[in-house]
């Protein structure tokens, strides 16, 4: 493999191992490989603090206890 | 509390996607106590995700009420159809988004989406188009607030919206999304890419047009 598929490769199971898609094996194998490279594990951080970024930041509204209201209203009637 | 004396209501099958073949299944049935029961204590409690989920698919708050309540009442009318203790929220999900499909893309009148992925993967290849988000520097976008986060994620097209939705923001795994969205796996994980490519993008725009410079390529 070259260079570049290389690099392809190792995008390809870090997002995995991010997203949780990798088996525990994977997992650890992926850990092993990129414990001794600082700029693999430098990317990891870096993808990881993307996530957590994301997760953090994003708006979250909180439901309305009226809208809560209206569905067991709703359910509660004959009419659906 | 929810009534728990048995209901008896018309049942359709909505619950899929299917537009065009929905089956009319019109036939009276009981709602039990222990139904309303799974209701109540599995079903219900994932109301703020979902919502959160709709405000984002539909940019207002009546219409995130709206989806999430049309999500509930159909939940209740296919309560039979839940296996008690199985994944309680990816199955309302599943609802939520057929039933935003279905709807709210008709009353929006957008414009057909443009199928990315064909279009994408004609240009580059998954693996060549990686975006390395966090080689600007990291405190400028710690220091980013969630109105400009949220913008950039509801500046993605519907398809790379939803699946940075369901993946970074609920945790879904790829199997689930696929189920939820209806896609396969490999779509799921090549649009996946795409939509977080498209997002770290945008955000560095947003942090270059605030004056800060790109870092990357730079050692």
């Amino acid at each position: 493999m070259d260079d570049f598929g290389k690099k392809g490769e190792f995008q390809r199971r870090l997002v995995m191992y991010l997203d949780g898609a990798l088996s525990n094996e994977e997992s650890r194998n992926f850990l092993t490989e990129i414990k001794n490279s600082p700029e693999q594990f430098s990317k990891l951080q870096k993808e990881r603090s993307f996530r957590e970024f994301l997760r953090k930041k994003v708006n979250r509204r909180s439901v309305s206890p009226a809208l809560i209201d209206s569905i067991k209203s709703k359910i509660n009637s004959s009419s659906i | 509390m929810i009534n728990a004396t048995p209901n008896t209501i018309t049942v359709k099958n909505e619950l899929e996607n299917t537009e065009e073949t929905n089956i009319e299944e019109s036939k009276v049935k009981q709602v039990t106590p222990e139904q309303l029961a799974v209701f109540e204590n599995e079903l219900l409690p994932q109301i703020d995700a979902l919502y959160n989920f709709a405000f984002h698919l539909c940019y207002n708050e009546d219409d995130a009420n709206d989806l999430v309540q049309e999500t509930y009442l159909k939940a209740y009318r296919f309560v039979d159809k839940y296996i008690q203790g199985t994944n309680a929220k990816a199955w309302l999900f599943k609802i939520l988004k057929n039933a935003f499909i279905n709807q709210y893309r008709k009353k929006s009148k957008r414009p057909t989406q443009v199928d990315y992925e064909e279009i994408a993967s004609y240009h580059d290849t998954e693996d060549a188009s990686y975006v390395d988000f966090f080689d600007l520097r990291e405190e400028i976008f710690q220091g980013m607030m969630g109105d400009e986060v949220t913008n950039a994620i509801n500046a993605l097209p519907l398809d790379f919206r939803t699946v940075i939705l369901l993946c970074d923001i609920e945790g879904f795994t790829y199997e689930e999304i696929a189920k939820i969205v209806n896609i396969p796996i490999g779509t799921v994980r090549s649009r996946l890419h795409r939509a977080r490519n498209m997002l770290k993008e945008q955000l560095i725009d947003y942090a270059q047009k605030m004056g800060y410079e790109d870092k990357r390529g730079q050692k």
